[in-house]
């Protein structure tokens, strides 16, 4: 059993323990310590860090693979000069970098955690040392070492109150509680380190009175150290996206390297010049790599990363627009996410009857909810806890006047997290008034009922906060004049129960359709809150999280939790359970890690610093952008700018559309691979000559497929994106399907149309099967140009096919999306301009062709158009009669 | 009979508190306070000596304090002598690293590294403790007998273990942990699992009458040394109890301890007993 922990002690006990005394410790005593122990600061991040993620991104496979290309071109270039190898190894090296640049422009974030931890600490701080009171830095704090503290202060490290004057702090930072709590020096006999009362802690706000604190643990030690310790220690998970591109990459390279290195080794066997098989083999690689594949889907993330902030949502990681779409549940917070954050009282009622209380007896309750406040006036309404301004607000608008009411208060007694209630003593008349406001369980035992009527307020509040209300039971009595300063236990005793005072922070208006808009779309959204269990329940059921009669299954509390094995948790939510009450930030890491057991992706919002390591632990950390800290925004890779949960579900449309535009280009840029590889094949494998040359290559992959492919990541979602589920894990980004249509079907036929418009060509030109034919040659360049016009014509159809799985493409708006009709226009042009404009055709090597060729290479276009709708008309009738089996 | 190293320092006056409660723990309720004298540290040994004599006291326990000279041996080698044959020893890390490292070139390493007595190494993360932990996270090394030598620790901690978390991490390769299919992940979670079943079981009679709270997780990682400080974190645990013979960690043993010395956001406990 635990009794003795710092909180526990005697102030002599405490100092005894750090070898300390009030009047603080000497020189030689704090340099000994801070040569121990070292100065009170955070580890700062890896300064060279950024040159690891650097490197990363320059050493994937994909770059690698670039860079050894670009390395054989110059070797060939070398060894056979006249070629532009060289300018096909600079043109590869560019787009190695290229690829490189971007991703790491995106991924250098990772220190900006503990930028922010760093920010939350003060620069210097008041102590007693033996030689005087001093403003030291805080870095040369020392366990022991007493400091000042004063309404405004940052405490800079763990310490123990030695003092306190009406000392109010706000441990926001650290425990995700918004309420102020009240400090004592004495020492208390139970209850956990971190919510001790007569503790402070680093990273924490002083908002009212004074003290001096002993401290006992500085730098990493503090409870604040740990939690920046723990927001750089924790990796974020490789995205859904990132597992897939690398995937998709892989199997790419493999392909290409396995073709290239089996093609060099046929041409060595059959004796061909090694500096012809090192070309091939370059050039066998190179049609087979997508090379504008990657910087394509960057620009997808980036554009669909401005799409969202134009719906509030802000992405810090690109990666994370995909991800968000990804999500197969959404643990979010209430207050402010779910609902308005604007306390209102909706009710004061009679708490035996249930019933609303009269105009007077509203009026008393209200008064008396007043003067357990602690209210500022702020302009033309008040500041303070949302609560008291609520009762405040309540209080004038029944005619009553909260200024006099708070400026006759003569004694306060602040909330108490632990004892969960407020109370304040005011002048009355000739008797002063004590009053209390709080949780009916806390203030109950304080009251003068018997059992029959306590036991029908228990009904009454039972029924209100299922209701989905918070509820106040708010209570008074007149004292004698000289026991305004009387401790609370006896002013406490006797007291008159005005009633309760029911509050509700009305729900968004958009959350119970963004609600049914997640069940629609498979996602499960898990709500995790503070508030009592049947309040909890009560706004999951308004917003749509569980149903009206869900039962006590549904929710989980934060005590349950707590002892809860992991495996059980794993099993409750798997059951179902999706709501959590009572909890505290701290659990969130719990839950995150019971649903990633299950296999799920997860986004998780939250706000506080402590959010910070369950943000980085889910697969997507969403953080509030108007009420979060800047820890938490660091943290996370997503920022609601309007804290609102319809704009989460907002994102996760926009997260589905990306990706689902990312394989419509993806299919899109494969299939023109197959039309690259088919030449060299031909050229390895018969008497023929090169039907697409490796510059050529290169100007489709890097010029005329990039803008339709980023016009097709610019697609709008296509109102099936949130009627389908998760993608979860599972969903490939290159599956069997894609890569049979891409390659096998789009990139067949359009190998099979060029390629035979090739040899019509060449034979139109006075060629002979098995004659070779220089390069220079008018009917052979004039042939390369139809072959490579007869791809780029055929890439349009390829184009408008793939906007859509099932239809045809030109039904609906494809005038809308600029860049995909700039696109289209941008492949006729080339298409003209290779063959036609001299500049252009004598650095692709091409040549003028006869209008003929190069109308039936135009007609390639709505051949593959054709046979493409006929392809997805079967694939549609087989799935619907799939389904209707 | 338990031993305690104490330096004369402010960390080894924290440390003292896990050395007193474990005493408390023992039958015998005696502690021998043994400290090899150092110039550096002499000027207020009596009156360190004499409070961690009083906390003793405060909790039943008999205090011996013995100062010693350190004569041509080590230190450690020095406090193994005055132990005796059938003492645990407890020491304390070093309070802030010396090139990253807690444990290294310590006299707390070579008592673990002598495996003539059972010695506890102590890093003390969380002063305000007190030696009470009450979360225990006890990372399992993959042997048979790893209940076997977890025990006399745990038993040592005694009811200040509200809650003891066990935890399996399924070392695998950077490349496996990324790529490896969900039923093989799957497959490496149940047989740990299993291997963990045994260990709770085998943990909870080897406390009785003590009953603790358990928990287990098996967790699959590329970097276990991490994985324990991140379950530590998520679990709140107080103190980490650390088998320095841990297999997982294998080839580097001293480099994985020193991450979890290094990072951990609880108090660290590295054991080991003589073979």
């Amino acid at each position: 059993m635990i009794q003795r922990q710092i909180h526990n002690l005697a102030l002599a006990e405490v100092f005894a323990f750090l070898r300390s005394r009030a009047g603080g410790l000497t020189a030689a005593e704090v340099a000994e310590r801070q040569a121990e122990l070292g100065p009170n600061t955070l580890d700062p991040p890896p300064r060279w860090g950024w040159v690891r993620t650097l490197a990363a991104q320059l050493t994937n496979l994909f770059s690698v693979l670039l860079y050894a290309s670009s390395a054989l071109c110059f070797v060939a270039e070398r060894m056979q000069p006249g070629e532009h190898m060289a300018v096909l190894g600079w043109a590869l090296a560019g787009v190695a970098l290229l690829n490189a640049a971007f991703t790491f422009a995106q991924t250098i974030r990772a220190e900006q955690a503990m930028r922010a931890l760093q920010d939350l600490l003060p620069q210097r701080v008041t102590v007693t040392r033996a030689d005087g009171e001093q403003a030291v830095p805080i870095a040369t704090l020392v366990p022991g070492d007493v400091i000042h503290l004063a309404e405004g202060d940052r405490v800079p490290a763990d310490a123990r109150l030695i003092e306190a004057t009406d000392l109010l702090a706000n441990n926001a930072p650290l425990t995700g509680e918004s309420r102020h709590a009240s400090l004592v020096a004495a020492e208390v006999p139970a209850g956990r380190l971190v919510d001790a009362p007569n503790l402070v802690f680093a990273g924490c706000a002083i908002v009212r009175g004074s003290g001096r604190a002993v401290v006992y643990a500085t730098g990493r030690r503090t409870e604040f150290g740990k939690v920046a310790a723990l927001s750089v220690a924790v990796r974020r998970p490789p995205t859904p996206l990132e597992r897939e591109v690398a995937r998709m990459v892989r199997i790419l390279t493999v392909v290409a390297l396995v073709m290239g290195v089996g093609f060099f080794a046929y041409g060595v066997a059959i004796g061909r010049p090694l500096w012809v098989n090192v070309v091939f083999m370059l050039g066998i690689i190179v049609a087979n790599v997508p090379e504008g594949l990657l910087p394509t889907l960057t620009l997808a993330l980036a554009m669909g990363g401005v799409r969202l902030a134009r719906k509030r949502v802000l992405v810090k990681r690109l990666d994370a627009v995909e991800a968000l779409g990804a999500v197969e549940v959404i643990c979010t917070d209430k207050t402010g996410t779910l609902t308005h954050n604007q306390l209102a009282v909706t009710a004061a009622v009679e708490a035996v009857s249930a019933a609303p209380l009269p105009d007077d007896g509203r009026r008393a309750l209200l008064e008396a909810a007043v003067t357990a406040s602690e209210l500022r006036r702020h302009g033309d309404g008040w500041s303070g806890d949302p609560l008291d301004v609520a009762a405040a607000e309540a209080l004038r608008a029944a005619g009553g006047d909260p200024d006099a009411i708070t400026a006759a208060i003569v004694r306060r007694v602040a909330f108490d997290v632990q004892r969960r209630r407020a109370a304040g003593v005011r002048r009355d008349g000739a008797a002063p008034r004590f009053a209390i406001k709080g949780a009916w369980e806390v203030v109950r035992p304080h009251v003068a009922l018997d059992a029959a009527a306590l036991a029908q307020a228990d009904a009454t509040v039972r029924a209100l906060a299922s209701r989905g209300l918070r509820v106040l039971a708010v209570a008074s009595r007149a004292i004698a004049a000289d026991r305004v300063a009387a401790p609370e236990a006896e002013l406490e005793q006797g007291l008159t129960l005005h009633g309760f005072l029911c509050l509700s922070d009305p729900l968004r208006a958009a959350v119970p359709d963004a609600l049914t808009r997640c069940h629609a779309a498979g996602i499960r959204v898990v709500l995790i809150t503070g508030d009592h269990p049947d309040t909890a329940r009560a706004i999951a059921a308004q917003a749509g999280i569980v149903t009206a009669d869900a039962g006590a299954e549904a929710v989980i509390t934060g005590g349950e939790l707590e002892t809860m094995r992991e495996a059980e948790l794993a099993a409750r939510l798997r059951a179902g359970a999706c709501v959590f009450a009572r909890t505290t930030p701290e659990q969130k890491l719990k839950i995150v890690a019971a649903l990633k057991q299950l296999g799920l992706v997860v986004a998780m919002t939250g706000d506080g610093v402590n959010d910070a390591p369950a943000l980085r632990a889910a697969d997507v950390g969403i953080a509030m952008g108007a009420s979060g800290t800047d820890v938490a925004r660091a943290a996370a890779q997503i920022v609601l700018l309007d804290d609102d949960f319809a704009s989460i579900v907002a994102g996760v449309e926009e997260g589905r559309t990306v990706f689902a535009n990312i394989r419509k280009f993806t299919s899109y840029v494969l299939a023109s691979n197959v039309p690259e590889i088919v030449p060299f094949l031909a050229y390895v494998a018969l008497p023929v000559p090169l039907g697409l040359t490796v510059i050529q290559i290169l100007s489709i992959d890097l010029g005329t497929d990039l803008l339709p492919a980023i016009g097709l990541g610019q697609e709008p979602p296509d109102g099936e994106a949130m009627g389908r589920p998760p993608r979860g894990h599972h969903g490939r980004l290159l599956d069997r399907a894609l890569m049979v249509r891409s390659y096998l079907f789009l990139g067949l036929i359009q190998a099979a149309w060029a390629m035979a418009l090739f040899f019509v060509a060449l034979v139109a030109a006075g060629w002979r099967w098995g004659a070779s034919l220089p390069a220079t040659d008018a009917g052979y360049r004039a042939a390369t140009g139809v072959t490579l016009v007869a791809v780029v014509f055929s890439q349009v159809a390829n184009l408008i096919g793939r906007r859509y799985e099932a239809r045809s493409g030109l039904d609906r708006g494809v005038l809308r999306n600029r860049l995909l009709v700039l696109g289209i226009a941008l492949e006729i042009g080339f298409a003209f301009a290779a063959l036609y404009w001299p500049p252009l055709a004598a650095a692709l090597g091409t040549g003028p062709a006869a209008w003929w060729l190069v109308a039936l290479a135009a007609l390639g276009a709505p051949l593959l158009f054709v046979a493409d709708l006929a392809r997805k008309r079967r694939a549609f009738r087989a799935t619907v009669a799939g389904t209707g089996r | 009979m338990l031993a305690f190293a104490y330096d004369g320092s402010l960390n080894g006056d924290w440390v003292a508190h896990y050395a007193v409660r474990f005493a408390s723990n023992t039958a015998a309720r005696r502690l021998r306070v043994i400290h090899v004298r150092d110039e550096a540290r002499a000027a207020h040994l009596p009156e360190r000596l004499a409070r961690i004599a009083a906390e003793c006291a405060a909790v039943d326990v008999a205090c011996e304090a013995e100062v010693v000279e350190r004569g041509a041996v080590d230190v450690a080698a020095r406090v193994l002598d005055v132990a005796g044959p059938d003492a645990t020893v407890i020491a304390g890390t070093r309070a802030r690293p010396r090139a990253r490292a807690f444990l290294a070139h310590t006299v707390s390493a070579r008592l673990l590294a002598a495996r003539r007595v059972p010695v506890i190494a102590i890093r003390v993360v969380h002063p305000g403790v007190l030696g009470q932990p009450g979360r225990v996270l006890v990372p399992v090394a993959e042997r048979v007998d790893f209940a076997a030598a977890a025990l006399p620790v745990l038993r040592l901690l005694g009811d200040d273990i509200e809650r003891l978390h066990l935890l399996w991490v399924c070392a695998v390769s950077r490349l496996r942990a990324r790529w490896q299919s969900a039923p093989a992940g799957a497959r490496l979670v149940a047989a740990g699992r299993a291997g963990l079943a045994a260990v709770e079981d085998a943990l909870r009679a080897g406390l009785a009458p003590l009953a603790p709270s358990l928990d287990a997780t098996v967790v699959i990682s590329p970097d276990p040394p991490r994985e324990i400080v991140l379950q530590a974190a998520r679990h709140r645990a107080r103190l980490i109890c650390l088998d320095h013979d841990a297999p997982a960690a294998g080839p580097l043993a001293r480099a994985s301890l020193e991450v979890v010395l290094r990072d951990a956001p609880a108090d660290v406990a590295v054991f080991r007993n003589p073979p």
